[in-house]
């Protein structure tokens, strides 16, 4: 396995990551049991595209001799279309081949080997250099002889490298990525162009950011073309300033870099750059303290310079060692010192085998004997792999990935187009083959040369794929119905067809591709499952595709990156079904992050999923259930039962309905008899009532028959003189508080004991305070106040104060009786009465009213038994002063339990004013006693015809009893 | 003046008295007429006495008429809405109506045992004394209380010895009652026949001075 000692130079997410096995070595070379890699005969090194074969023809003499293999430059028909035309684009253009030296990248400038600025390249080297590689490809020979341990590259040399990984920068130092080299690039490497020909020789065509992220790099200058521009977010953070001094910066691409780029002073990047202090754990950015020889041993990384002499002293433009040890296995392995800035993964290589300088992913072709046993991780370096790179540690179903295209270059999106695929030809699945992406390269298209699928039509390729890259990356499926697939392209070379052949693992067919080489054998990164390792939620997952994945709740598809990792984990059954190209592009086992859009599965808040976990385990509804079955699931109420009813509630409801339904009988007619003679007919009691009013009329009329009944003497109630003895010595210092608590209908009773009493009162001169709780007795007040007012009584306080009406019954009463002060400050017409001479002494200003008990008595004329209750309530016990009460002759026996008690007194009737009269000797007796003989009269009357009515009554029963007998 | 206001009350104290000979719109109409006017006549009573007083303190702006009549008047505005359609105001009204008849209750309470309880009940055990004629009333109105009161007894069972007692007792306060009830009565007959007689007097009055004759 590889060294973890040494990855601190690496992002914490790549030190980590393991690295696959190295590719097959020479036999001589290593002498390990790997199989040797056959050497490129003659005729497979014809099949090398030409770009492979002016690689060799670029190289020193010093090289070694596999470039000698190479095909010649001009069999064009070997080189891709995107490369073909770029070199023609190169021979057309002199000024451009003139400048070879200024248009070399400055990453690619950097590492070569010439400690001098560069030289200009030969013009016959122009069309090679480089052309249709990548610069890790292109210049990995050329790098100069480096010491084996060097320290961090300095960082005034690594202007441009810096946007660069070290895999790229160190390998495109051989000077020789010319123009022709930009436009050969892929889309992607081709909007890296440079923005104007002014700035030829200082931008440069970086890769994307997600390429140089982490990834330190030394190369030289990248020359790129004149032509294009590099997009803005390259032109910013390029420092694509050629060797010169920061005062030589041009002013121009000053103002074009960013501002926190500008405001770094030239002393302080000078003086970081030239410190040697190896703490540095990141390379510092400059830009024009490049003034210095891009020496290929301060501006390499260090991982390059542990290459071996021979191999760093190879000429720009020679196919990397790699590809040259798969190719003649002419460079032997030479284990190289680790340097502290290579990533581990690719510490291994340089150190494991030199020979080894691309990713395993990238690299040729390998040993087929490697398996997933012998690819382990070390848990130390599971821990350091990112989350996303750990579900790649993982051997996985054939679950798909869906892709990000917007994260991923197209020709990667292709190469995971290409992984899917052949992830699908794994699972048992109608999945159509998708067409591969140009911008790939064939080395990656030709990797996996599955054969597609059964039934399934070829689908369309990019045009923009180049005519090398064009060749069917066939798929392979286990399907037997699959026709076989087309025959890999013409334009593969031959080392790679060769290569290419190895039969894939069975075991090794579960895990996505990207997790596998290119021979189909998983990458050492690929861990069994179950791994303590590995974070739990993956330890369960299954590797090999015959295990049924389990019917997971759906997943939600968590916006980052890491979360979503295992949405791929549940895609067993979309593979299951036929989908679209664009869909086994996002289907494929791809992270999360590398799916399309369409292949994402429902968004939904993952903690929202969480909580709706136990939803899931419900069972696999489908939104298509229809919700009837449900609502039949749901109980149903019962009906109550309905109540028994008893023998008897039948009966009664029986005799109810028969008397509802039966006809009311008529009034009268089950009488029998109807009333003949016109006193049946009127009726007894309105006889005798008509007979009472007719005799009291002419009773009345005539007034000699009351006069005989009023000789008759009568005993003069006790009450009449009792009363009379209180009211007889008042005087008209005296205040009587007259209570007015009777209606006009006892008029015929309370007028007589109202005038008996108020007119003594009267010609007593004694002052009055009159009030009242009932509405009607108000009335009644001022009719006395006329009285008073005819009796010289002066008002407004002086003899008497008409209070009115007083609400709230035994409220007001009980107003009245706790503050009698504030009672009188309102007489009936709002005035205070308390300013009075009646309440107020004048002479001393002393109130002559505060309580009631300042009242000489109080009077109270009541017509009904509650007056007398309210004021025996309210007043009584405030008052200790008499209290007589004037009462009709009907409230009297109710009332009499109050006029017992000591204080009260009372008068009641027509029979009390007449006596009140005849004891107080007043002017109206006579009046009063005529009243009383007609009262009396009247009781006769009634008494008469009560019996008369009585009689009758006796006697029709009487006879109606044996007339009903017999 | 005086003569159309008689003849009125004339006129209307016919339509009264022609209810012995049955319901007639005659007395309907001077029925209604006397409760409308006896509401009419009390709403001219409240406004005047009530309600006039009232504001006009309050607009006089005194201290004291603010807490004499702003309160009353509050809580009275809070009855408005218990008259008016929405209910859903309705529960402002439970205030007033609240304070009215706690306090009313409250009074009740207090006045009825001060003002009524405890006198009858002291009237009821007055002393005897030494005039036979009061000592004998004295017992009248004890025995005629208790069997008055076991007239309402119900709970005894009628077959024992103690129900048998008290159910002699209870038709012995029956009978109590009813001879009350016939002096209540008396007094009340003897009310409405002193209104019969000063109405009669009265139309006859009218009617003889109408005509020209003296009485």
């Amino acid at each position: 396995m590889t060294d973890r000692s040494d990855d601190k130079q690496l992002p914490p997410w790549l030190r980590g990551v393991p690295l696959p096995p190295r590719p097959a070595e020479p036999a001589a070379s290593t002498g390990s049991a790997l199989p040797a890699v056959p050497p490129i005969s003659s005729s497979a090194a014809e099949n090398i595209p030409d770009w492979l074969s002016n690689l060799a023809s670029a190289n020193p003499p010093s090289e070694p001799d596999f470039s000698a293999s190479l095909p010649p430059a001009d069999q064009d028909q070997d080189l891709p279309a995107w490369l073909t035309s770029l070199s023609g684009a190169i021979d057309a253009a002199p000024e451009v081949a003139d400048d070879s030296v200024e248009d070399i990248p400055d990453w690619l400038r950097s590492s070569d080997p010439a400690p001098a600025p560069l030289e200009p390249a030969a013009p016959g080297n122009r069309s090679t250099l480089g052309s249709g590689f990548t610069g890790w490809l292109s210049t990995e020979p050329s790098l100069p002889p480096i010491p084996p341990v060097p320290p961090m590259p300095p960082v005034k040399e690594t202007k441009s490298a810096d946007q660069l990984p070290s895999w790229l920068s160190s390998s495109g130092s051989a000077g020789g990525n010319e123009e022709s080299s930009a436009t050969d690039l892929p889309d992607w490497l081709q909007s890296l162009e440079p923005s104007s020909d002014d700035h030829s020789s200082e931008t440069i065509s970086a890769p994307p950011s997600w390429v140089n992220d982490g990834t330190p790099a030394a190369s030289g200058p990248i020359v790129p073309p004149q032509e294009t521009l590099p997009p803005s977010w390259l032109q910013d953070s390029s420092p694509d300033v050629p060797s010169t001094g920061p005062a030589e910066l041009p002013e121009a691409d000053a103002g074009e870099l960013p501002s926190w780029l500008q405001s770094i002073s030239d002393d302080d990047i000078r003086r970081v750059t030239e410190s040697d202090d190896d703490d540095l754990g990141v390379v510092p950015f400059t830009f024009g303290n490049d003034s210095s020889t891009p020496s290929a041993s301060p501006q390499a990384p260090s991982w390059l310079a542990s290459l071996p002499v021979d191999d760093q002293a190879r000429p720009s433009g020679e196919a990397s060692e790699w590809l040259g040890a798969n190719a003649s296995q002419l460079i032997p392995a030479q284990p190289a010192p680790l340097v502290p800035d290579v990533p581990d993964w690719l510490r291994d290589a340089t150190s494991d085998d030199s020979d080894d300088e691309a990713p395993a992913w990238l690299r040729g072709p390998e040993s087929p004997t490697s398996s997933a046993s012998e690819l382990t991780m070390s848990p130390g370096a599971a821990a350091d792999v990112p989350a996303w790179l750990r579900d790649a540690s993982e051997p996985l179903p054939e679950s798909a990935q869906p892709a990000q295209p917007d994260d991923v270059p197209a020709w990667l999106r292709e190469g995971g187009l290409t992984i899917g695929a052949q992830t699908a030809s794994v699972a048992p699945s109608d999945r159509p083959v998708e067409p591969v992406s140009a911008d790939q390269p064939n080395w990656l298209n030709t990797s996996t040369p599955v054969p597609p699928e059964s039934g399934l039509p070829p689908t369309p390729q990019s045009d923009d794929l180049p005519d090398w890259l064009k060749s069917d990356a066939p798929i392979h499926t286990p399907d037997a119905a699959l026709p076989p697939a087309p025959a890999a392209s013409d334009d593969l070379p031959a080392w790679l067809r060769d290569t290419a052949a190895p039969t894939v693992d069975p075991s090794a067919s579960a895990l996505p591709p990207w997790l596998r080489d290119e021979t189909g054998q998983p990458m050492p990164s690929a861990m069994a499952p179950g791994d303590m390792n590995l974070p739990t939620w993956l330890r369960g997952a299954e590797t090999t595709p015959a295990t049924p994945v389990p019917a997971l709740p759906p997943m939600p598809t968590p916006q980052v990156a890491q979360a979503s990792s295992l949405d791929w984990f549940e895609d067993t059954n979309k593979q299951a079904s036929p989908s679209t190209s664009s869909e086994l592009l996002g289907g494929a086992d791809l992270p999360a992050w590398l799916r399309s859009e369409t292949e994402r599965p429902r968004e939904s808040n993952p903690a929202d999923a969480r909580s709706l976990d136990w939803l899931a385990r419900l069972g696999a509804y489908d939104d298509d259930t229809p919700l009837a079955a449900t609502a039949d699931a749901a109980p149903r109420l019962m009906l109550p039962v309905a109540p028994t009813r008893s023998p008897a509630q039948l009966e009664a409801l029986t005799l109810l309905r028969r008397m509802a339904s039966s006809t009311a009988p008529q009034a009268g007619v089950a009488a029998g008899s109807a009333p003949t003679t016109p006193l049946s007919r009127m009726g007894i009691e309105r006889v005798l009532t008509l007979l009472l009013l007719i005799l009291l009329t002419i009773s009345l009329a005539v007034p000699s028959l009351p006069t005989m009944l009023a000789g008759v003497p009568s005993a003069a109630p006790p009450e009449a003189a009792a009363l009379l003895e209180q009211i007889k010595p008042l005087g008209e210092n005296d205040i009587v508080l007259i209570g007015y608590e009777w209606d006009a209908q006892r008029i015929s009773e309370l007028r007589p004991l109202e005038r008996a009493v108020i007119e003594q009162l009267i010609e007593q001169r004694v002052k009055l305070v009159l009030v009242s709780t009932d509405p009607q007795s108000t009335m009644l007040q001022f009719d006395l106040r006329d009285r008073l007012n005819a009796a010289n009584y002066q008002g407004g306080g002086l003899d008497y104060v008409l209070l009115g009406y007083r609400p709230g019954g035994e409220i007001g009463l009980r107003q009245l009786a706790q503050n009698l002060r504030g009672a009188l400050q309102h007489d009936f017409q709002g005035r205070d009465a308390t300013i009075g001479a009646l309440a107020t002494n004048l002479s001393t200003s002393e109130p002559r009213l505060s309580t009631l008990n300042d009242f000489a008595m109080a009077i109270v004329f009541a017509d009904e038994p509650t007056d007398v209750q309210g004021w025996m309530e309210q007043i009584r016990p405030a008052m200790k002063k008499p209290i007589a009460f004037l009462v009709p002759a009907g409230v009297q026996p109710i009332s009499q339990p109050y006029f017992r008690q000591p204080g009260i007194f009372s008068l009641a009737g027509m029979q009390g004013a007449l006596a009140y009269e005849q004891l107080r000797g007043g002017a109206h007796s006579d009046q009063t006693a005529l009243q009383a003989s007609q009262l009396r009269l009247a009781t006769l009357l009634f008494a008469g015809l009560l019996a008369l009515g009585l009689v009758i009554v006796l006697v029709r029963t009487a006879v109606k009893r044996p007339r009903s007998q017999s | 003046m005086t003569q159309v206001i008689n003849i009125i009350a004339v006129v209307l104290t016919i339509a009264v008295l022609s209810r012995i000979v049955g319901a007639n719109p005659l007395f309907r109409a001077a029925q209604y007429l006397f409760v409308g006017v006896s509401l009419g006549l009390a709403f001219v009573i409240a406004f005047h006495q009530v309600l006039m007083p009232a504001v006009r303190s309050l607009s006089a702006g005194e201290t004291n008429s603010m807490l004499l009549y702003g309160v009353p008047l509050l809580f009275g505005l809070l009855l408005i809405p218990r008259a008016v359609g929405g209910q859903e105001f309705s529960w402002l009204a439970n205030l007033p109506l609240a304070l009215i008849f706690g306090v009313g209750a409250a009074l009740a309470v207090s006045g009825a045992i001060i003002g009524t309880l405890l006198p009858q009940i002291l009237d009821s055990a007055r002393p005897l004394g030494t005039d036979p004629m009061a000592i004998a009333g004295a017992l009248v109105l004890a025995i005629g209380t208790i069997v008055i009161l076991a007239g309402f007894y119900y709970t005894v069972p009628p077959q024992t010895l103690s129900g048998r007692v008290v159910g002699v007792a209870a038709t012995l306060g029956h009978w109590l009652l009813m001879i009350a009830f016939g002096f209540f009565f008396a007094g009340t007959i003897q009310t409405y026949l002193s209104a019969l007689t000063e109405r009669l007097n009265f139309v006859l009055d009218f009617i003889l001075g109408v005509a020209g004759v003296a009485r």
